[in-house]
């Protein structure tokens, strides 16, 4: 059943994000693309929606995956279950093992794990890298598909990742407005091309 | 937990779900960029935790499994009001997304054949990949530089890039290598310094290297140190 399997799938990823919503990620990617509920492209445009709304990420990307596949009740059910792992465990760790939280032994085995996440982000970004840009991906160990390079979107990389550095008023560029330039530039860009008849 | 008529703890409830839905309402950009807006409305106006209670909250909503924003407000929630408390937080922060993800889902519907839509999403695939390098860069940032954790993190991705192992997997696998790496740690520690426990070892060796230690200021620090501390400077039980 589709609403139990949505619940199950947005569960297990609530339960095994340690690190905050961009954790995340590569468990997203690997669950719901595999699971065909939505594709790799329709995930990643999804990303910078939710990267753009108002509230947590994983809520997001929970309802609408939920909705997508299975209608309103099919996002409750998500929601649900990415929620409920994190109340749980919260209200358990609220009552009795505030204490135990703050050990040491505990804060080293999160440091490994946030080690992880870095080699699975990487690996997430790589994946992604190569699929939007080259139209490749890696399969049996080997780079597979079409090599059809998308040097506007390469460039488009190239120039907006160093402004993503600039502080403003010494706070950090904030995503949305990434989201925001890009989706402008890719306006202006892909526009023109295509108005004057460029090959994109 | 203070005492509190049924009436006042039903009218606490609903403040508790307003100001957290005011907060997922006007959150942008993940759990992090929360964080200033609970410490304005839950410390600064409502007075509800100290700073230092609310750093501690979220030291803990980050070493927890979830959504950190989800994590700060149960805990917020239950502190106050106990466990319904928890759950109205937390909801209030989960509906204003909801509802604007399920209100979205049918916009993008609508538009999303159109030829200039596709050319804004082909911009914003790219702002994708600029987030998550970024996303990347900063994990790496605050990642500890040891030999250890460089070693998981290539092994991690290996294991997702070429080897495509389940994700659960390789964080449940980190998890257990860690608890066991920790443990075995600290009994190797404890053990030998029993062994060498002299007031001259201690100084030596322990002292300078608590010192070091960026943890060892802490309350929670390994029993077995604090016992051997305790032992070699003789200042009896701690």
């Amino acid at each position: 059943m589709i609403y139990l399997e949505l619940f199950w799938t947005f569960f297990k990823i609530g339960l095994f994000t340690i690190g905050g919503g961009q954790a995340m990620i590569p468990m997203i990617m690997t669950n719901v693309v595999e699971k065909n509920w939505m594709s790799y492209e329709a995930l990643v445009d999804f990303i910078a929606i939710s990267e753009s709304t108002p509230g947590p990420f994983a809520i997001n990307i929970a309802t609408y995956t939920g909705i997508e596949t299975a209608g309103i009740f099919g996002a409750m059910c998500a929601t649900l279950g990415v929620v409920l792992p994190s109340v749980i465990i919260i209200l358990l760790v609220a009552k009795v093992f505030t204490t135990f939280m703050r050990r040491r032994a505990v804060k080293e085995v999160f440091l490994g794990v946030s080690a992880t996440v870095t080699g699975l982000l990487a690996s997430v970004w790589l994946s992604l890298f190569l699929t939007l840009i080259f139209g490749l991906s890696i399969s049996n160990y080997q780079l597979v598909g079409n090599f059809t390079p998308d040097w506007l979107s390469l460039a488009l990389f190239g120039v907006v990742m160093p402004i993503s550095f600039i502080k403003i008023k010494g706070k950090k560029f904030p995503p949305v407005l990434i989201v925001v330039v890009c989706a402008l530039l890719g306006l202006l860009v892909f526009g023109l091309c295509d108005h004057f008849g460029v090959a994109i | 937990m203070e005492k509190r008529s049924a009436k006042q703890y039903f009218k606490e409830l609903f403040l508790m779900f307003l100001v957290f839905l005011k907060i997922g309402l006007f959150s942008f950009g993940g759990g992090y960029a929360m964080l200033a807006l609970i410490e304005g409305e839950v410390v600064d106006k409502k007075h509800w935790l100290t700073h230092a209670e609310l750093n501690e909250i979220f030291a803990i909503g980050e070493s927890t499994p979830g959504p950190i924003a989800i994590n700060v407000a149960t805990f917020i929630g239950s502190k106050r009001l106990g466990v319904f408390g928890g759950i109205f937080a937390t909801l209030g922060v989960v509906i204003p997304s909801f509802a604007i993800m399920v209100a979205l889902s049918y916009v993008i519907d609508l538009v999303k054949d159109n030829k200039w839509v596709g050319f804004l999403f082909r911009g914003i695939r790219v702002g994708v990949l600029v987030l998550i390098a970024k996303a990347v860069l900063s994990f790496f940032k605050n990642m500890r530089k040891t030999l250890f954790s460089f070693a998981l993190c290539i092994t991690a991705f290996v294991l997702v890039f070429l080897v495509k192992v389940d994700v659960v997997y390789v964080i449940l696998g980190t998890i257990v290598l860690c608890s066991i790496v920790v443990a075995w740690t600290s009994y190797w520690r404890s053990h030998h310094l029993h062994m060498l426990g002299t007031p001259e070892y201690y100084n030596e060796n322990v002292g300078k290297s608590l010192e070091k230690d960026e943890y060892a200021s802490e309350k929670a620090i390994d029993d077995g140190i604090v016992k051997v501390k305790s032992e070699v400077k003789g200042e009896g039980k701690v």
